[in-house]
Parts: C-alpha cells; structure tokens; sequence
C-alpha cells in the first residue's frame, strides 16, 4: 500500500495536475465567491472539459474547483452579508458582524486558515481510514437520516438571534417552503398550481440567494447598512496570529470532525455540517452569548466543517460508489467519463495509485487554496470600497444571474425574487433567516426519510427505537432543546 | 474611428448571418437531458454529443433539464423552436407514463424520432448480505409473507415503480414498494441492508455487481444478459414480464425533413463507429443500444399500447 501511495503522490506531482489545480482553484474561488454561482455549478461546468484529460488531472481541475469554491463562498458572506454559496450560509452569523466591527480581514483571515484546516483534515482521514469509515455511510438508513434531521432542526433553537418564538417561526416557514413539490409516495402536487417547475421544489440555491442577497441590496437602498471605512484596516487586521490559532484548535477539530461525519453520511449535504458546527462551537464555548456579535469562533466553526465536508463525501464515494454530497455526485460522472467506476476496486492493484493521485489531488488544492486565500485578502477587502451605487445592481445582477444558471428559466429567478421579498420582511420584522434555510434543507430529506421509515416499518414507528443510531439521536434531541431555552433565557438576563 | 466603425460593421455583418444559413446545421445544436449532471443519461448525452459534433461540423451542446421525473426536459423538447437546433433525450417508459399520470403540456405525438442510444433492461437486485441467493427464494419469502418484503424503486410511477408493478401483477406477489428520489439512495438502502430488494436497471448496477456489493436474481430482459449469466429472465421463469428503458435522441414534431435527414444520419454513423462503442460501451460501461427513427417508432409504439394496458389493468392514478 505504501508503493502504491507514493505512486499516487508522484501522478499528482506532476506539472501539468499542478497547473489543472491552480487553474480550477481560481475559478473556484470566483464562482464561490459569487452569490448565485453554486460550488456545484462550478464542478458541474468543468465535466465537459475533463473529457480529453488523463485521470490526475482531471480531478486535479475539480479538485481545485471543489475546495477552493466552498472557500470562495465565505468572502462575499463575510464582506457584503451575502453568502456565495451553501456553504457560506451558516459563515455569515458572525462573519458580517465582524466586518460590521472594523474586523473584515481578521474574519477572512479565519475563514482561510478554518477552510484549510478542515480540508485537509477529511482529505488525510479519506487517505488513511477510507474503508472502515465507508461502513458508516452504510448503517445510515433511512430511519436514521430521519433521526438526524430531527436532532437538525433543534439547531435552529441556537440559530435564533433574538427571540427564539421569532426564531421557531422562520423555522415553519423554512418546513412550508420545503412542502413545495411532488411529494414522494404518489407523486401528488403540493403548492405547485399545475406548474411544473414547481414539482421539484423550490432549488435551496434561490432561497439563499433570496432571503440574503435581495434584502441587503434592498436594506443598502435604504441606507440601512454599516459603512466600513476600509482605509482604517490594519495590516495586522489581516492576519491571525498564532495565539488565535492556538485558540481556535478546539473549534476547527471538532468541526472538522463534524464535517467529515457529515460529509461520510449520504445526502444530508454541507450546509448542514456548517450550521451543526456553528451549533455545537456555540454549545462548547466560554463565550457563547457573544455568537452573532462577530467573534472568530462563529467563522472558524462553519468554514472548518464546510471545507471537512469535501474528504468526508469522497469517502463513500471512492469507497462504495455513493457520492457523499451534490459536487461529489458530480465527481461521479466524471469518474465514469474516464472509465474509472468507483467502489471497492478503486482501492486495489492497478487502480490504486490512480485513486491516490485524486486524493493528493484534493489535499493539494488545499495548500493552493490557501496561498490563493492568504494572497487575495487584500484583493477581496477593496469589495468593501464599493459605492453603494456599485454594489447594489452589482448584487442583484449576481442573484438573477445565479438564478437563471439553474435551469436556464425565468421562473426561477421570480421564485427568487418573492423569496427575496420575504426575506425583507422578515429581516424588517425581527425573524433571522437562518432557521427558515436549516428547514428548507431538513424539512424535505426528513420528511422523505420518515415516509421511507414508516413504509420499512410497516407502519409502526415504536420500531425506530430499535436501531441503536436511532436512539442517540431521539435522545439528544429534547436535550438539545432543554439546553437551548435554557441559553436563552440565561441570555435575556443580561 | 475608422477601425470602430468597420468593427461595428463586421460585427452586424456577422449579426445577419443565421438569418441566411442556408446549410443545416450552421450553428451548435443543443440536446436537452431531463436528468443531472453525472447520470448515466447525462454521460450517453455529452458522448453521443462529441461524436456527432465531429458528424455535423458544429459543436453539440449538453443542456441538463433536470426534474419533475424528465418532464421538463421532455416538454422542453415538445414546444422548442421546430428549427432542428434543438433537440432532446426522451425516454420510454417514462416520457409515456407521464401524460397517463398526470396533466402535462405534450403528448406522445410531439416528438420527431432521430435514434435510440440506449437501452437497459430493468432487473432486481438483493444485497450479498440478505438471506435470498435465487429469485426462487424470494418468491418463495414474498408468498409466505405478502406485504412485509420492501422492494426499492426510483420515485412514484418512474420506470423501475412501473416494472415492479408488472412484476407483482404477473406473479401475483405483493411487495412494499417504497420510493426514493432516484435509484441511487434505493441502492444505498439496499448495500446497508435498510430495505430487502431494488428494481432498477443494468447501469445503475453493473460495477456493484462486479465488485460483489449487489446480487442479480432475475432480469427483465427478453433474454439473459450476457453481464448475468446466473439471472434468469421473468420470462424463462414463465411470467410475461418485458420491462426496459429506452433513451431516444428526439426533435420537436413539425422539424424539417432536410434537418431530420441529416441528424439522423449524422447519430447513426456517431453511434455505430468503433471509437463510440468504445468509448460510451467500454469504458463508460453503458448498455448502448442504436435503433434508427424507424426502427425506435415502432418499438415506442408497441411500448405505449403495453403501458396504456398496464394502467389499465392495475387502476393506476389518471388525470
């Protein structure tokens, strides 16, 4: 096996797969950074051209692509409020507020060193523990997904700034919205008006880009934003020293831990990992009153867990042939374009040193990713000197155009305009929008999940208290509840 | 000044020129699939695609269409432009069953054929782990105990829902069916032992097979295919069940003879050179399968009198 690692390491090594790393990297922190333009929208555009390309480095191309886009997400959540991608949703609790504070570069900074710290966390526990850690994509049936999006939703008690009935409140608009569609059993309409573009749902992509980009451009018209004054920064503003890293090595182990379970356990996705992050920094630390008002925790908790998401999906993908997440689903297509069909044969004889190479691939764009983000702090904070007058059409633009990449439709980007309205008022009337993003995404999979469930077991549901996994998480839920209230009402007092 | 102006000139020069094409095709053609990036749909697509691009002298563009069960892609196809520039992926059963199911805006007539690429036959798998080594034994199981075996599928009334169907009508069994949102998360349930058994098709199992993560108890092919020796046919078992998925390159009905002429010629020599089959039958590992206009219109046809019985006979949900 040690053969074949070094084999794998020197096929990455190589000129041409350093160069497709590169290249993918800049694109992936452009489209990341976009709002609109989703990670998997980036890997998606790169199939095609993967076609022509040897196996290195045509996954060194979506390597790049894949890390640096979940990364690319956090600039514009940090900067201007609104998230680039899903990944960002969860960055932008205490990522804003520190720009917000003068401390835009210190929040990139973190986002950089969280993002690189998580990836290559998952990418090394993808090329040491891949096939024991595959078994647990396994066990994860559906009762046990329904399990886990139960336990999820209690995320959006901690998620409430403020009151947390206006915080439960987003959270029954998020599971109304995820309503909308066939539903699974006999494919029966349900808030679709006979349109069929409504029969898969409402894409999560236009609810993100909805509920942060349209009204932060709308509250920027209104002159209800903070103005930052960029030529205060400091260069020390834009780095982040060794005494905060030291402090921040709890929250980017557990997150990046959090991240790679996610990430192993098919089609719960990455902006849940970030949130459960966020959820669980927010649980374990000294200062949690203070998240939401912009402290480093808040961003090296969501950033650790979105970049620990990728090596966590790759595990079950590489080692079963499931793909962990929606860019690795992607990755799959490109697998069997290059005539390579993932599963347990990836891992022996001939095929082995290919399928180290991919993973050398993907820790290497780590390192590139850092450099690119390292570099381009100074780059990314002159966003912030835009006029009002620049970054308002600058944003909407962004949002229809991600919209319309979708599906190449206008409906979509008028779903996205409503949700963006709703948005508003909801930001107008004190209700966070984050609870409203956690349901869109549990709302479906666990409803989903449950009919699987009710349909395995026939009916009767006293059975999810025979499955162990099941159990854990039944368990911890109320728990997490009790907890939550309790947080709240301690926070009140003060 | 005068470079802009003779710039500007040039560029609405070029402006007119689709306007005046006179050789089809003169501009890139875009094929619509009603599945995702990465689908065994998508990947025959973008293939099939390069070969004809090299065919046709123009590029040949992949545009995904995904959702509502192909129904976008499928009514996109229905209501393009009647140009030959845009064409798309229909699929028998599903394009079929969907106007059976539910109101859609197109009907089968809508569609001009250009040629089959693919075609697989649905089948049913077990997990290595489970207690059923033949389909004899799952019959056996399922008759004992009618109602308590769960057998996965793609999602409500989609091809592998509908071949389970036929399967339980013939042989009088009654399985759990139970829906996922594709074939994917069903084959996940079944690896980690969560649901019994699956209907899907060959390329949503031919590496697992390989690699021993699922076992094939019986196709629903009309012979045994060569991939599964050990599979007997339904049929051989002695129950009429036929049940496969086509997937067919159309243009929208009222599309010009000339143009249809030559996509079909141009799919016919992609689809049946050798670098094709290699590359689409070989390394991509996909069950491709060429049927000309003719050929696939009469299959569709005879596909669609079965499907229309099916419903029937079984009192599935209609509009």
């Amino acid at each position: 096996m040690i053969e074949q690692l070094f084999d794998g390491l020197m096929l990455a090594l190589d000129w041409q797969v350093l160069l497709a790393i590169l290249l993918g990297s800049i694109g992936g922190i452009i489209v990341g950074a976009l709002p609109g333009l989703s990670s998997t929208l980036g890997v998606a555009l790169l199939i095609p051209f993967t076609f022509g390309l040897s196996a290195p480095v045509a996954f060194g191309l979506l390597g790049g692509m894949y890390c640096s886009s979940i990364y690319g997400g956090s600039i514009t959540a940090i900067l201007i409020n609104t998230p680039g991608t899903g990944a960002a949703a969860a960055t932008v609790l205490d990522g804003y507020p520190m720009t917000q504070k003068g401390q835009a570069g210190k929040a990139l900074a973190t986002a950089i060193w969280s993002s690189f710290f998580g990836g290559v966390f998952s990418t090394a526990a993808l090329l040491v523990m891949a096939p024991p850690l595959s078994q647990i994509a396994l066990r994860f049936g559906p009762p046990e997904t329904f399990t886990v999006c139960l336990f999820g939703l209690t995320i959006i008690a901690s998620v409430s700034t403020g009151s947390m009935l206006k915080g439960i409140l987003s959270g029954l608009i998020g599971l109304l919205i995820g309503t909308v569609g066939l539903d699974l059993q006999i494919g029966f309409g349900r808030f679709t008006f006979a349109r069929f573009e409504l029969y898969n749902g409402i894409n999560l992509v236009l609810a993100l880009v909805g509920f942060f980009s349209i009204p932060e451009a709308l509250n920027m018209v209104k002159g209800r934003h903070h103005v930052i004054d960029a030529d205060k920064l400091k260069v020390s503003d834009m780095k982040l020293s060794r005494a905060e890293a030291k402090f921040l090595f709890p929250t980017w182990l557990r997150s990046s831990v959090i991240g790679t379970l996610i990430g192993i356990i098919p089609g719960v996705g990455t902006p849940v990992a970030c949130f459960a992050s966020y959820n669980e920094a927010k649980r374990f630390s000294k200062r949690k009153d203070q998240f939401g008002t912009g402290i480093i925790e808040g961003v090296a908790a969501p950033e650790a867990a979105n970049n620990a998401v990728e090596g966590g999906s790759m595990i079950p993908l590489l080692t079963l042939g499931i793909p962990g997440s929606a860019q690795t689903a992607i990755y799959l297509g490109a697998l069997m374009i290059q005539g390579i069909n993932p599963g347990p044969s990836m891992f022996q004889g001939a095929n082995a040193p290919i399928t180290y190479s991919i993973i050398f691939g993907l820790m290497i764009a780590n390192f590139v990713m850092l450099g690119l983000g390292l570099g381009g702090i100074r780059a990314f904070l002159a966003l912030i000197r835009l006029k009002k007058i620049v970054m308002i059409p600058l944003i909407i633009t962004f949002a229809v155009i991600g919209s319309y990449a979708l599906n190449y439709r206008l409906f979509d980007v008028q779903i996205m305009l409503l949700l963006g309205l709703a948005g508003y008022f909801m930001r107008k009337n004190g209700i966070p929008l984050a609870p409203a993003v956690i349901a869109i995404i549990l709302g479906p999979l666990g409803e989903d999940a449950l009919l699987q469930s009710n349909t395995i077991f026939r009916g009767n549901l006293l059975m999810f208290f025979t499955r162990p996994i099941c159990v854990f998480f039944i368990a911890l839920t109320p728990i997490a509840i009790a907890v939550a209230v309790n947080n709240h009402r301690k926070e009140k007092r003060h | 000044m005068k470079k802009l102006f003779v710039l500007v000139l040039v560029l609405s020069l070029m402006a007119f020129t689709p306007a005046l094409a006179q050789d089809f095709p003169a501009r890139s053609i875009e094929t619509q699939v009603g599945y995702a990036a990465g689908g065994a749909s998508d990947i025959i697509a973008r293939i099939v695609a390069e070969y004809m691009s090299k065919e046709l002298g123009q590029p040949v563009v992949v545009q995904n269409y995904a959702g509502a069960g192909g129904e976008i892609a499928y009514t996109g196809v229905a209501t393009a432009k009647k140009d030959g520039y845009t064409l798309g992926y229909i699929n028998a059963p599903a394009t079929m069953s969907l106007p059976l199911n539910r109101k859609v805006n197109y009907t089968m007539d809508d569609f001009e054929f250009i040629g089959n690429v693919i075609y697989h036959e649905n089948l049913v798998v077990v997990s290595p782990d489970g207690p059923y080594k033949t389909f004899d034994d799952l019959y056996k199981a399922v008759s004992e105990n009618p109602g308590t075996i769960t057998v996965g599928n793609s999602g409500a009334y989609a091809d592998d829902h509908l071949a389970s169907l036929k399967m339980q009508h013939e042989t009088g069994l009654t399985f759990v069916d139970t829906m996922f949102q594709g074939t994917a998360p069903s084959l996940v349930a079944l690896m980690g032992n969560h649901i019994d058994s699956v209907v899907c098709n060959v390329a949503d199992i031919v590496q697992k097979e390989k690699d021993g993560q699922v076992v094939v108890l019986a196709t629903m092919g009309g012979e045994r295919n060569p991939l599964f020796p050990n599979a007997p046919t339904l049929t051989e078992l002695g129950y009429d069940v036929v049940m496969g998925n086509y997937t067919t390159l159309a243009a929208p009905k009222g599309t010009p003879e000339e143009a249809l002429t030559i996509l079909r010629d141009a799919l016919e020599k992609a689809c049946t050179s050798d670098q094709y089959m290699q590359a689409a039958g070989v390394e991509a590992n996909l069950p491709i399968q060429f049927y000309n206009a003719e050929d696939i219109a009469a299959r569709y046809a005879a596909a669609n009198e079965a499907l229309v019985k099916l419903w029937a006979d079984l009192a599935l949900p209609t509009p």
